[in-house]
């Protein structure tokens, strides 16, 4: 019979496993919500008071958004698809879980059309702390260190001041 | 739970635990090839871990042999703020053999230089050997197939 400590270990180490799964599954819910403008899931991949930080690797901010209403607004302020089509592609994964918090490091990538074509618009670094609550894991704050972007590439909306 | 249904799932949580680990091999490679980080680059390797990268039609790009060299390797790469590379490795498809392991997975290059708009700079393919050592996977050779270099 297997011990009650050996189960407690097995335990842990699928809980953790299933964190890192679950963060992914996070990760993954950010860029298809923001892709399709789906405005409250992609607010909702964040706590309440969840902090999403734009800025340039050289420290100039780019717009920084304080709570899910604030996130709501920017995404809203954004096209989206059937008018542009774009991918924000997550990669290289650097996860470490302490309980209920996890700080990630990872790239993102983000891909478009400016009528030309398919093009990467931009690329840079996320550096995220995260907290999960009730069960599900959500940014606590998304820094997104942006270290090249296409010159003249804007997704904001006609008439809304750009970010 | 009987003796051996624990073991069986202590062996499968172990496999998945392999994965888990060996990609996370391959993200520090990206994150630490990408801002020059040396030691942290040649550790992903074994001491005497190969890099061995070539054009599809064979062409030899370079080579290097133990950490001593990897190091050196990097050492000589332009790096931010010059230049802003993201290796993304995708599609992983990663056999564990006990405590050895064969990953074959597709590597795409995105980069600045300079200030540039960003482009894609190379892609291809990486075919790795991995060997585990004091619980910590490491890359005993990958193989670089650079299937396409810039125009530019």
């Amino acid at each position: 019979m297997a011990s009650q400590q050996e189960l407690a270990a097995l335990q842990g180490r699928i809980q953790a496993l299933e964190d890192e799964r679950d963060i992914l599954r996070t990760f993954y819910t950010y860029s298809h919500t923001i892709d399709y403008g789906k405005t409250r899931e992609w607010s909702e991949c964040f706590t309440t008071d969840g902090v999403f930080n734009v800025f340039m690797v050289d420290g100039t901010p780019v717009h920084r958004e304080n709570n899910r209403t604030e996130l709501k607004a920017y995404l809203a302020s954004k096209l989206t698809p059937p008018e542009v089509y774009d991918k924000h592609i997550l990669a290289a994964p650097v996860i470490k879980i302490t309980g209920d918090k996890a700080t990630a490091e990872s790239f993102f990538i983000a891909i478009g059309d400016a009528g030309d074509g398919p093009l990467v618009f931009t690329f840079g670094r996320y550096t995220d702390t995260l907290m999960k609550e009730k069960g599900k894991w959500l940014i606590k704050e998304r820094k997104a260190e942006t270290e090249t972007r296409t010159p003249g590439f804007t997704r904001t909306r006609k008439g809304v001041k750009p970010a | 739970m009987a003796a051996n249904d624990l073991e069986d799932m202590q062996r499968r949580v172990q496999l998945l635990e392999d994965e888990r680990d060996i990609g996370d091999v391959f993200s520090r490679y990206s994150h630490t090839i990408d801002y020059g980080r040396q030691e942290e680059w040649a550790d992903c390797f074994t001491e005497d871990g190969v890099f061995d990268v070539f054009t599809v039609d064979g062409r030899k790009v370079h080579k290097e042999h133990g950490r001593g060299e990897l190091f050196r390797y990097l050492g000589g790469k332009k790096l931010p703020p010059q230049r802003y590379d993201k290796h993304v490795l995708a599609a992983p498809l990663i056999d564990v053999k006990g405590s050895t392991a064969k990953a074959q997975s597709y590597f795409i290059m995105f980069s600045s230089v300079a200030g540039s708009a960003p482009f894609i700079g190379v892609y291809g393919r990486y075919k790795d050997t991995l060997v585990k050592e004091g619980g910590r996977w490491y890359l005993k050779e990958r193989l670089a197939e650079v299937e396409r270099t810039p125009a530019r």
